[in-house]
């Protein structure tokens, strides 16, 4: 990534952008789109530091999202007999516990993503809800707690990945974008 | 890669709280807070990016940044749902991946578990398993990358093929990681000599679909159909994979999870439950490969043209899916 001697990313500052819309919002209208395309698909000129910052804390985020997967997996004698659970139940929290949120959700989600301009507040207040969600699964004592636990932590989980890969699509340029999202 | 170094790194720290006798209560809560830092960070580091356009300009029926946002977003929605539904591939391909998430999602359930009941001397079998993971998961899916790059020129259907035989084969291996134990006679020192062994030619084998068939379903849709035609992909896929762990759950009723019967069942719902999606899938895979080739070339099933079976056909795969769901979830709540 080329950098210009304040060590910002080549490209056209957000708010210069932003300014030549009639749009409020980040994003341009139809005939703005059309008018400044060229000097759109240049890269933002956020700090490459932050821009690491930034992916740095979104991978980290994602990954603690799905972390607690591999605490009931290889927990799982422990999780059961901890909470005179049965295996089918353990079935349920690993399967449709989770799954029908996140069926139910994906569209809202990808609604969020494309389409609305406060990713970050929404992914910092998931962010909040399933932490809180997964300290209330470690205080619950049985079943029907857990249960509703994780359906919370699913409905806090469920924008994680997408608003994630959103953001970074927008952070950083088109070239670099595949590396960073893998 | 981030799925397969994050097991391994998980696998590390699942070691390290089991060595110093950290209840699974205790890490759970030591992950919610750490989850509630790092939230604070992210808002606290992150400012909300201007919007890029994407790679091609959608139609003029596509502006995202109409102030009419959910009109828009359900013309949108309405759109794309009426394009996959014309598409030739788009339900077989997702039918299949469900059928392979499946698998995946039971061996991840359920094969530490199993595996740490047959091995209970092995201390670092965990940590070894994410280890396998982490560095076989992650040269598996490069390499599958790189393969199907390297032969883009000739055709694109190299995911399709990998997938399909690359599932069929490590279903073998998979097989014989289940049955390490009783390979090496009982023993359990050797038995984890052909575990890890067979578990890294299942990960070689199976492991390179994920990154390259994604980037082929990317692909094939066009630019303004992927945000919502991706959604109605992983909606429909976390349903169907969602149905292995509530299969499970039914199939180990009644059994306690430190008993001998919970080895037995759980190895015989294991050797067959995986294989089983893995060749359902891999059949898919390579039904779908004409039919990519049809939607690449823009044939896809006009508008009125729809024939009453591919009607049936999807009406049925819709009533059926939420059925099942619907069946599996109430009978394993009562039955549990």
């Amino acid at each position: 990534m080329k950098l210009d001697s304040k060590g910002y990313a080549e490209g056209v500052d957000d708010t210069e952008a932003v300014a030549h819309s009639s749009s409020p919002l980040p994003h341009l209208s139809s005939s703005t789109k059309a008018g400044h395309q060229h000097l759109l698909v240049r890269r933002p000129s956020v700090p490459l530091w932050q821009v690491a910052i930034a992916v740095a804390l979104l991978l980290t985020n994602y990954f603690l999202a799905q972390y607690d997967k591999f605490i009931l997996s290889y927990f799982q004698s422990e999780v059961t007999s901890s909470l005179s659970m049965t295996l089918s139940e353990y079935g349920i929290l690993s399967g449709y516990a989770t799954g029908i949120v996140y069926a139910l959700l994906a569209i809202p989600v990808a609604y969020l993503a494309d389409y609305t301009g406060y990713r970050v507040w929404i992914l910092f207040a998931s962010a909040v809800w399933w932490s809180l969600c997964v300290i209330f699964q470690g205080l619950s004592h049985n079943f029907w707690q857990i249960l509703l636990a994780r359906i919370g932590m699913g409905i806090g989980q469920a924008p994680v990945e997408a608003l994630s890969v959103s953001l970074i699509s927008d952070l950083v340029g088109k070239e670099w974008v595949f590396f960073a999202e893998r | 890669m981030g799925v397969y170094v994050g097991e391994a790194i998980s696998a590390q720290i699942a070691t390290a709280f089991k060595k110093t006798d950290t209840p699974w209560n205790t890490a759970m809560k030591a992950i919610g807070i750490v989850g509630l830092v790092v939230a604070v960070l992210v808002r606290a580091a992150i400012r909300e990016p201007a919007r890029q356009p994407s790679l091609k300009q959608g139609e003029e029926s596509f502006e995202i940044d109409n102030p009419i946002h959910a009109h828009t977003a359900k013309t949108d929605l309405m759109a794309t749902l009426k394009h996959v539904l014309q598409m030739r591939s788009f339900w077989l391909l997702t039918i299949s991946a469900g059928f392979r998430q499946l698998s995946g999602n039971v061996f991840g359930y359920y094969m530490p578990g199993y595996l740490s009941s047959i091995y209970p001397s092995q201390a670092n079998l965990l940590s070894n398993y994410g280890i396998i993971v982490g560095v076989v998961g992650s040269f598996s899916v490069v390499a599958g990358g790189l393969i199907s790059s390297f032969l883009s020129r000739k055709t694109v259907m190299t995911p399709l093929y990998m997938t399909a035989f690359g599932g069929m084969v490590s279903s073998i291996f998979v097989v014989l990681m289940i049955f390490s134990k009783a390979i090496a006679g009982g023993d359990e020192s050797g038995g984890t000599i052909v575990l890890y062994g067979v578990m890294s030619a299942a990960y070689l084998t199976a492991e390179t679909w994920l990154g390259a068939f994604n980037s082929l379903l990317v692909l094939l849709l066009p630019p303004q159909y992927k945000t919502f035609g991706l959604a109605i992909y992983m909606s429909t896929i976390v349903l169907m994979y969602s149905t292995g762990p509530q299969i499970m759950a039914l199939a180990l009723r009644n059994i306690d999870v430190n008993s001998e019967g919970y080895v037995k069942r759980v190895r015989i719902v294991l050797a067959v439950l995986i294989p089983l999606g893995y060749w359902l899938a891999g059949i898919g895979f390579l039904f779908c490969i004409r039919k990519v080739g049809l939607d690449i070339q823009g044939d896809y099933v006009q508008q009125g043209e729809m024939s009453p079976t591919r009607k049936l056909s999807l009406t049925a795969f819709a009533v059926l899916l939420g059925c099942l769901v619907v069946a599996l979830f109430v009978t394993s709540l009562l039955f549990r």
